[in-house]
């Protein structure tokens, strides 16, 4: 199946090496989607499959923004552990309050806002596709 | 309540190139936060097996990441790891010898460990200039990829091991590699594992690899920091 079109609008927008992530990540799904509809006991005709797509590239792009925070956040708390203020990394330098810290920071609590304010808070709290598929299911999310 | 996909996108569209400047920022420094978040899992793997972790010559305060192949090792920190008589240190893209010491080839691994004091901390004053890793001193290494995990990364990541360690690949570990609770070369990535891959690492144990591939890392370093009793993904008993 071809990516959805609403997808595409949006990946279309992001740099080359996000958009290769979110759009192959979304193709694996694509394969793998009968047996993850069937481990969720959610039929298309409850969740339609481009739907489904559709929100675990939103839901991908979050991973990438959280997880960018994540690891930040938690290599700063580690490194301060081992009695590091700050990492130093190919002319980047990461330290609490430092421009690329907020900048990341930033742009994951405007991604989250995002979400809430399209009562989209589900794509944060899910942990796996079957997860999100489950969520749309609930919410009604009819094809 | 029913979803509107098609505002939702148009509105995510905008969003992202509102964002713009800052999205390719974030594609911008994945490869070299992964490498960041690989040796502090490195280091972490360690501690929760009982050693104590100490960094080494950290400038100004900073943990100093030496991020490619240019640079000297004692111009960027190292973590010290130390079991009782075990002491083993953590560097990271160290130039290694491959296992038949073939003349000029060196392999950049991402992040090394290497039993302690065979990698100066300072400039020699005398001798030879230090350059390359012997391949015996080489205990075990991380490669870091902000990759989706295809069977071709699999692949080049086990042609890695079959030049610096082949043995791993042939059902052996070195002697005293478990008891010294090392962690298998591994393969560490911020992508998720393809589909098509997923037979391949489940086949990995039947077929005696001794190597470890780790996607979608960034959610286990945050389960390290946010769990003391979490084990290291980098664990693989046989």
């Amino acid at each position: 199946m071809a990516l959805p079109k609403a997808l595409k609008r949006v990946t279309s927008e992001l740099p080359y090496a996000l958009r290769h992530e979110i759009e192959g990540y979304v193709r694996t799904l694509d394969a793998a989607q009968r047996d993850i509809y069937a481990d969720a006991r959610v039929t298309t005709d409850q969740v339609a499959s481009e739907d489904f797509l559709f929100f675990a590239g939103v839901w991908r792009l979050w991973g990438q923004v959280d997880g960018q925070r994540w690891i930040v956040k938690n290599s700063l708390d580690l490194a301060a552990g081992y009695g590091a203020h700050g990492i130093s990394a190919g002319g980047y330098s990461y330290a609490r309050g430092s421009t690329d810290v907020v900048e990341i920071r930033e742009l994951h609590n405007r991604y989250r806002r995002w979400l809430e304010n399209r009562d989209l808070r589900f794509v944060v709290e899910v942990n796996s596709p079957r997860a999100l598929l489950e969520a749309l299911s609930e919410r009604g999310h009819g094809g | 309540m029913v979803v509107d996909v098609d505002e939702i996108a148009s509105s995510l569209r905008r969003f992202v190139h509102t964002y713009n400047t800052q999205f390719q920022k974030l594609s911008g420094r994945k490869s070299q936060l992964l490498e960041i978040g690989a040796l502090m899992i490195a280091a972490q793997h360690y501690e929760r097996n009982g050693y104590q972790v100490s960094l080494c010559n950290p400038r100004g305060g900073q943990l100093r990441v030496k991020l490619g192949t240019r640079g000297d090792p004692w111009n960027f920190s190292r973590f010290q790891v130390v079991k009782g008589k075990r002491r083993f240190e953590i560097h990271t893209n160290l130039p290694v010898a491959d296992a038949l010491a073939t003349k000029g080839a060196r392999y950049v691994a991402d992040v090394v460990v290497v039993p302690a004091g065979v990698v100066p901390c300072t400039k020699p004053a005398t001798g030879p200039k230090w350059t390359v890793l012997s391949n015996g001193e080489l205990v075990t290494f991380i490669e870091a990829k902000a990759l989706v995990i295809y069977p071709m990364l699999i692949a080049q990541f086990i042609g890695i091991v079959h030049e610096l360690k082949p043995g791993f690949l042939l059902g052996r570990r070195p002697r005293g590699f478990s008891a010294a609770k090392h962690f298998d070369p591994a393969l560490v990535s911020l992508g998720y594992l393809h589909g098509t891959c997923w037979n391949i690492v489940a086949g990995f144990k039947g077929r005696k690899l001794y190597v470890r591939v780790v996607p979608e890392f960034d959610r286990a370093i945050a389960r390290l920091n946010l769990d003391d009793d979490t084990d290291s993904p980098l664990d693989t008993r046989p």
